[in-house]
């Protein structure tokens, strides 16, 4: 199969780009490799489960007259769980939408010393978010809001907002680490 | 103060910063001023994305759009396309054309399909002697062309903020879509004609064996179409059935997917979804700040005063989205403007479906403008080409898409005819 | 500027008769307060969906808004009581029922921490369709809106046996348009001014239910307004919104003129004739109620209303059902 981030044709056989396989699980050491894992394998389940759902609620209306009881809402939360874990995965390896219109311009050496001041300032920015989502799941908490699905407490649901800034910001922070690491070992040589 | 943090997040956005987080800043410190608590930083990204009954079929679309480009597919559409349209002169540049189409509809402009179909389209190009300028500038500016058919991810978001008809945005596309595919095969047959590119003999025979070939790919568009104008099933479960189908046609009857690679596919497909769902999810807190702020009345009332005029207003538009194009991502600007921008439209009575099809097609271009275009830095690196070469390269397609903004954005018509006359609501 | 601005939302369109009273209400409510105290409001559901409203008071960036009963049962359900379907015959019978309880109610929202500023009534819904609903098992083939969260609407559909698709009030256009939904309950003017009726062929002429609302306003704010002007402003907006109760009356009559126009057919639902099927219903829509007693309001309540609406119903032994012909 081709891999759709380079564009290599790689052997059937294998299950990652052995171009990008290296640049995907992202930097952190051990601790980063085990939450790449485990986003990857999440985000499977989230997508796997949707399709799964809205299948099933397609064959219930049609030939029941029926269906699952709040499963329209639970779909729409699982687009929420994808989109933050995607955007997660996203920022291991930078790809996300930016509009860099100085770096492209900038020797290399500046370049890195942006790159590191970019992921501090996005960490920030980051963890700004986790505060005003743990805040907004607070008060969720409080209205007693509940899903029909199951009756899950909707806070329950919209956990993601926090968890997911969590993710971006432990990224960002790493990115910028192993930029900071990277420069040191530079001036030593 | 404000103007100090207005200052580095401009320079943190040049400087690279991803641009979820660039929006998100913005709305910090719109709402550090007011005496609002932070959570309504993200109350409206949580209301908008529980509420919506077609936000999911984004992930389910791409999804399906991801299996049919890492099988052999676009090889098989690609045949097919050749045998009936290979004979005219710039027959195969109107294949590429027609095929990065199909293929963006479903993947969104977000470069796929100049990966997917890129190793496959430019060497025969090449090829077929076609000129290696014109062949990358054709390759990067098809990477967004298909926008404007449905599937298509824009379409389906910016009916989600407009609060538009998906089912009358996805007609609205189709004759504008058309049009920019003729203006540059117009262009491309020229240019055939001038390098005396190879043609190729039109062979009923080979038209219906690879059309065979084809035929669970070519059912996809018919299904697509029958399936949301027929009235049989719901968007959402037209999304998840052309997911089943694809993957019957890929793993099942063509056997090229194997289970064990679709959790890589559901990973890439969904990466992608994430990283243009989380800007989404930021415009919207920013909107929320607009709102609260009433800046869209303001506007409103200023504009009103200072255009009189619908066309006016048009061209302002056009001008000011095509700045925007330049200088930074479009699509995240779309989804800041749009909500900016749509009353004032509706008040000088611009129906918001051709209004959506104006953003789209400014979109598209927005895509290849130098010195910021998506297309052109990934064409960049898929072709391993200087990106000088791809700017000069990009100028005429943009010169002709420029011409088909103006033809789309004056001739409502264009965008409307097929709503007013199959009556779709 | 006024010291203390109520920033309140609401799903009622801009330009609407309501934007015109509420302005005039916030005039003489600056004038009254020495600009204490004014109003601004949020028009169209720019704001969001009524629950998106709440969560936004709850969070304080806004401090109160014009509701349906759909909103306002998420803070009291009990008011949901007076809203039960085919429980009502007409607009003095409800009313009736609804101003004994009125008191009751606004404790009920004082105790959740808000105000009521003044009530209002939307009006007798209807059912809207592409086919005439004219048994329980055509009911059944339809895919119903149910406005998301209302769990009295829940417990309807549940005892009917139908699966609603639930929606935010903003999504119904759109999704009639992708076909998600077919069928909807909407009063006349809201059938119109939301243009939901192009979508339709059909109308019941039997109402569902009434639907009422109100106007509250957290405590958090309130408790900042000078005592002295606190029962002043409510003295003020009280009469402004019993005027729009009346006017909305109106405007379902002249709406019901203009669905008619529009090709919109009455399906006759004659009780006379359809014995059984109205036994059925008015039997279901009782199980309902019955199931949530204790979930939404007390069996304490439950019988008050009940009691009200029996007294009501001696005195005026000859009134009529709010129907369509
Ligand atoms: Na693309
Ligand atoms: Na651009």
């Amino acid at each position: 199969m081709q891999c759709l981030k380079c564009g290599y044709d790689f052997v059937p056989g294998q299950r990652e780009c052995p171009l990008c396989h290296e640049d995907e699980k992202g930097r952190g050491g051990k601790f980063g490799r085990v939450l790449s894992k485990t986003e990857e394998l999440l985000l499977v389940f989230f997508l796997g489960s949707m399709v799964f759902l809205v299948l099933l609620q397609i064959f219930l209306r049609n030939f029941y007259h029926s269906g699952i009881i709040g499963g329209d809402e639970l779909v729409r939360h699982l687009v929420l769980w994808i989109a933050f874990f995607g955007a997660g995965i996203a920022a291991r390896s930078s790809s996300h939408v930016k509009i860099d219109v100085l770096t492209k311009f900038m020797p290399d050496g500046l370049r890195r010393y942006a790159d590191i001041a970019v992921n501090l300032f996005s960490c920030l920015v980051c963890v700004i978010l986790v505060a005003a989502s743990i805040q907004f799941i607070h008060f969720e908490y409080q209205g007693q809001t509940h899903s029909s699905f199951l009756n899950t407490p909707l806070w329950v649901m919209a956990i993601v907002l926090p968890l997911g800034y969590v993710i971006l910001s432990i990224r960002f922070a790493l990115n910028s680490l192993s930029g900071i690491s990277s420069m040191i070992q530079g001036n030593k040589q | 103060m404000t103007i100090a943090l207005i200052g580095l997040i401009l320079l943190m956005a040049a400087l690279g910063a991803p641009v979820f987080v660039v929006i998100s800043a913005f709305a910090m410190v719109g709402f550090y001023a007011t005496d609002i608590p932070m959570a309504a930083l993200v109350v409206d990204t949580y209301n908008k994305f529980a509420s919506s009954p077609v936000l999911y079929t984004i992930p389910l679309f791409t999804f399906a759009g991801f299996i049919l480009a890492e099988s052999r597919a676009s090889v098989r559409v690609v045949d097919f396309s050749r045998a009936v349209l290979g004979w005219l002169p710039g027959g195969f540049a109107i294949v590429a054309l027609a095929v990065c189409a199909f293929f963006t509809a479903f993947t969104g402009a977000s470069g796929v399909t100049i990966i997917a179909l890129g190793g496959l389209l430019y060497p025969a190009m090449i090829k077929e002697l076609y000129p290696d300028k014109f062949s990358l500038g054709l390759l990067t500016s098809s990477g967004s062309l298909g926008l404007l058919f449905p599937p298509s991810l824009p379409i389906i978001i910016f009916g989600v903020i407009s609060e538009t008809s998906i089912t009358k945005m996805f007609a609205a596309g189709i004759i504008p879509g058309i049009l920019l595919i003729v203006l540059l095969s117009i262009y491309s047959t020229f240019i055939g004609v001038r390098a005396k590119v190879v043609r190729e003999r039109l062979s009923f025979g080979r038209i219906i064996k690879t059309g065979y070939v084809a035929k669970w790919e070519l059912c996809i568009p018919v299904i697509v179409v029958i399936g949301i104008y027929g009235g049989f099933v719901t968007l959402g479960e037209m999304a998840a059935l052309v997911v089943l189908y694809a993957l019957i046609v890929e793993a099942l009857i063509h056997r090229e997917i194997r289970i064990r690679h679709l959790p890589l596919i559901m990973h890439h497909s969904m990466v992608l979804v994430g990283g243009i769902l989380i800007i989404f999810g930021s415009a919207l807190t920013l909107t929320n700040f607009m709102i609260d702020a009433q800046i869209p009345m303001i506007m409103l009332e200023t504009m009103q005063k200072l255009v009189t005029s619908k066309w006016v207003f048009l061209i302002a538009l056009n001008i000011f989205l095509l700045v925007v194009g330049c200088i930074m991502d479009i699509y995240s600007a779309l989804l800041v403007v749009v909500p900016l921008i749509l009353p004032i439209a509706l008040s000088y009575g611009i129906d918001p479906v051709h209004l959506g099809i104006i953003f789209l097609t400014n979109l598209e271009i927005g895509y290849t403008t130098p010195p910021v275009g998506m297309n052109l830095f990934i064409s960049c690196f898929r072709f391993n080409k200087p990106i000088m070469t791809l700017y000069r390269a990009s100028i005429p397609f943009l010169l002709i898409l420029l011409a088909g903004l103006m033809l789309i954005t004056y001739i409502p018509w264009l965008s409307l005819f097929l709503i007013d006359f199959f009556g779709i609501q | 500027e006024p010291k203390i601005l109520f920033k309140l939302a609401t799903i009622a369109p801009r330009g609407s008769y309501m934007m015109t009273l509420i302005n005039e209400m916030d005039a003489e409510i600056r004038k009254a307060t020495n600009n204490e105290v004014g109003i601004k409001i949020y028009y169209g559901g720019v704001q969001g969906d009524e629950k998106d409203v709440l969560r936004k008071i709850r969070l304080g960036q806004l401090h109160g808004g014009t509701f349906t009963g759909h909103g306002l049962g998420q803070v009291v359900s009990e008011i949901k009581v007076t809203e039960l379907p085919y429980h009502f015959r007409n607009y003095d019978e409800v009313e009736y029922v609804r101003s004994v309880l009125r008191p009751t109610m606004e404790q009920l929202f004082e105790e959740r921490g808000f105000v009521v500023l003044g009530w209002n009534e939307i009006g007798f819904v209807y059912t809207f369709s592409k086919v005439p609903i004219t048994s329980i098992e055509i009911a059944r083939q339809q895919k119903w809106w149910m406005w998301e969260g209302d769990e009295l609407a829940r417990a309807m559909f549940d005892a009917f046996g139908i699966t609603p698709v639930p929606l935010n009030f903003k999504d119904v256009m759109t999704s009639l348009s992708t076909r998600l939904i077919d069928t909807a309950s909407s009063t006349p003017y809201g059938a119109v001014a939301m243009h939901w009726y192009e979508r339709f062929e059909y109308m019941n002429e039997h109402p569902t239910t009434n639907v009422q609302g109100a106007t509250i306003v957290s405590q958090r704010i309130w408790n900042r307004v000078s005592p002295e002007y606190r029962q002043k402003i409510i003295d003020i907006c009280r009469p402004y919104f019993a005027r729009l109760s009346l006017h909305t009356r109106e405007q379902d009559r002249k709406s019901i003129e203009v669905l008619k126009k529009a090709g919109i057919q009455i399906v006759p639902f004659d009780p006379g004739k359809n014995q059984e099927r109205f036994n059925f219903i008015f039997e279901t829509s009782v199980k309902a109620r019955e199931s949530l007693v204790g979930k939404l309001y007390s069996r304490e309540l439950l019988d008050r209303m009940l009691v009200l609406r029996e007294e009501y119903r001696t005195k005026h032994p000859d009134s009529h059902v709010e129907i369509i012909r």
